[in-house]
């Protein structure tokens, strides 16, 4: 569904990415994972078109993103951003309202359609009773889950989430990715989400790109990708990866020998 | 319906202010005269029972001039609020690019220089006025521009910049040429009204384009408030939407004060009371400033009409004046309720 092509990308002549390919088939989600500073989100930023690829090529579907308006490219890419400094004083619906920009007319007005999508989107990321609540006045984790609804609400294929966990608590997170698991099955998005925590993205991820200063380093399933010889050298500290005892997926953890350094 | 409701109220007001600036003046016409009299003029029904000065007064001088204040605050209530989505900046209003020094530089030159007036008539000031303030936007536009983008940021730093270099300009020309002082101070106050139906017709245009394509900007304004980023992964053209926006509003706010002179406050303040009392989606923002930008300014020039009459203050002295304690007890009322 989503085809990314040997995409470089480059920021006054240096370039952060290169030639970067990934596919992700409707249904699945393909995490992303990485040290600090990799290129993850700059990625993501490539992908949904804020900032061009200077090589390569976005399919969604058989259409070429670059060539698209912008609002023909909100229908196929959403991008679900970090609740940070979210405008207070919008309802969530007005927010999830938002989601609708690249179908609304001239003057911004909404068609029963567009209410059936908010009313949908709402109700998947379990908001609803929330509608009438300004967005300031909600917990990180029901900010998140609005911004998650915006996205639902542009109806698109393709899902890109920058690190949506970041500002949630434990009951938070896994309540997210299990909520998102469950519509990339369901609804049959792909789903491309950068994620922090490792054993997150085994548990949750298909698969897992590991993106190492602008590059692939590997790309497969969780299992393949998530070992102690592809993550110790870049993230720089040794790890140790032992299976999870329910899904034996894999659960990435410091190696014991740093708590006997830190000692 | 909940939404038509301060519609309705707004409408109200604006027929009750409207009506208020053709009443008062150095003659006060009752109300009955005047509704006979446009009763008459529409259909020809009743008796012309009223002096027949009453004809030139209303429609030749009060209702000219009732229009011209109407479409000048209406003008800078809906750019100001536009300005302050665009930005993002609750201290944003029409005059933050550099349309009013302009404008100022525009008009003293005007007057300094004696310009032969017999070019453009009563039109010189105007004139000079409006293409003041848009040559000083277009300064700020080229010298704000980063790589084919338009920054807001660097937007409000070039116009704040070349605001000042306009503003000392005009201070030098305005003791350079002392005899025109008490002119020119009364323009930049808001004290620069024309009579008659002419200068209603020349910007007439101007603002009906300007407005009117504000009024269908309040969805893009409202995912602009999440930022360049997002408001473009929603399916916004950013950049061409924040340029078309910018040259709406500024196109608007320089015919506004080319044919009234500068006055403030209206276009800061209006949108921030329609948001204090009625929220802040723009899609209700701008249309409720527009008219609530005409209310505020037919209030006030009722006020600086006759407060001195005959005299007539500049009618920026009354808006401050009025506006800026109006303004605090809504503030001091409201409370918890700004929505910024």
């Amino acid at each position: 569904m989503l085809d990314i092509t040997a995409v470089s990308v480059a920021y006054d002549e240096k370039t952060i990415i290169h030639e970067v390919s990934l596919s992700i088939q409707p249904g699945e989600i393909v995490a992303l994972v990485g040290p600090n500073g990799a290129g993850k989100s700059t990625l993501l930023k490539a992908i949904s078109g804020v900032i061009p690829a200077v090589r390569g090529q976005i399919h969604v579907g058989d259409q070429q993103v670059r060539d698209l308006s912008d609002a023909k490219r909100a229908r196929l890419l959403a991008v679900v951003p970090q609740a940070r400094s979210l405008p207070p004083h919008f309802t969530v619906y007005q927010t999830v309202l938002l989601g609708r920009t690249p179908y609304l007319g001239w003057l911004g007005t909404t068609s029963p359609i567009d209410e059936e999508a908010i009313d949908t989107a709402l109700t998947l990321a379990n908001i609803r009773a929330l509608k009438d609540r300004w967005v300031g006045t909600l917990s990180g984790g029901e900010q998140q889950r609005v911004l998650l609804a915006r996205a639902l609400a542009q109806d698109t294929p393709v899902l890109l989430l920058d690190e949506p966990t970041t500002h949630l608590d434990f009951r938070h997170q896994t309540e997210l990715l299990s909520l998102i698991r469950e519509l990339a099955t369901t609804k049959k998005i792909a789903v491309l989400m950068v994620l922090h925590d490792l054993s997150h993205a085994g548990m949750y991820g298909d698969r897992v790109a590991l993106m190492v200063k602008g590059e692939i380093k590997a790309f497969g399933p969780p299992h393949q990708v998530l070992t102690p010889e592809n993550l110790s050298p870049v993230f720089h500290v040794p790890i140790t990866v032992i299976p999870h005892p329910d899904t034996q997926t894999p659960l990435i953890i410091p190696d014991g020998n740093i708590y006997n350094k830190a000692d | 319906m909940a939404k038509s409701r301060p519609y309705l109220w707004s409408f109200g007001f604006l027929f009750v202010a409207m009506t208020l600036s053709v009443v008062i003046g150095s003659v006060l016409i009752p109300l009955s005269t005047l509704g006979r009299m446009f009763l008459h003029h529409i259909s020809s029904v009743g008796q012309t029972d009223w002096p027949a000065a009453y004809e030139t007064i209303v429609f030749q001088v009060r209702l000219p001039h009732m229009v011209l204040v109407l479409l000048t605050g209406a003008g800078l209530g809906g750019s100001g609020a536009a300005y302050q989505g665009l930005f993002r900046n609750p201290l944003a209003d029409p005059y933050l690019i550099g349309v009013a020094s302009g404008a100022g530089l525009g008009a003293v030159i005007a007057m300094a220089l004696r310009w032969p007036v017999d070019v453009l008539g009563f039109f010189t000031i105007p004139a000079f006025a409006f293409f003041g303030a848009l040559l000083t936007v277009m300064v700020v536009y080229v010298l704000a521009q980063v790589n084919r983008t338009l920054p807001t940021t660097t937007l409000i730093l070039a116009g704040v910049a070349v605001s000042s270099f306009t503003t000392a300009a005009t201070s030098f020309l305005l003791l350079a040429s002392a005899n025109e002082l008490y002119r020119a101070l009364s323009w930049l106050l808001g004290g620069g009204t024309i009579g008659g139906w002419s200068p209603v017709g020349a910007m007439l245009p101007y603002i009906l384009v300007g407005l009117g394509y504000l009024i269908t900007t309040g969805h893009q304004l409202n995912v602009l408030q999440f930022g360049d980023e997002q408001a473009h992964q929603l399916g916004i053209p950013v950049e061409r939407v924040k340029r078309l926006i910018l040259v709406a509003a500024t196109l608007t706010t320089a015919a506004a004060v080319a044919f009234s002179g500068l006055i403030g406050f209206i276009g800061l303040i209006v949108p921030h009371m329609v948001r204090i009392v009625y929220g802040p989606d723009y899609r209700h923002l701008v249309p409720l400033s527009i008219i609530g930008g005409g209310v505020a300014l037919l209030l006030a020039d009722a006020v600086a009409r006759s407060i001195l009459a005959p005299q007539t203050l500049p009618v920026g002295i009354i808006t401050a004046l009025a506006g800026a304690p109006f303004f605090l007890w809504i503030l001091r009322t409201a409370k918890s309720n700004i929505h910024w």
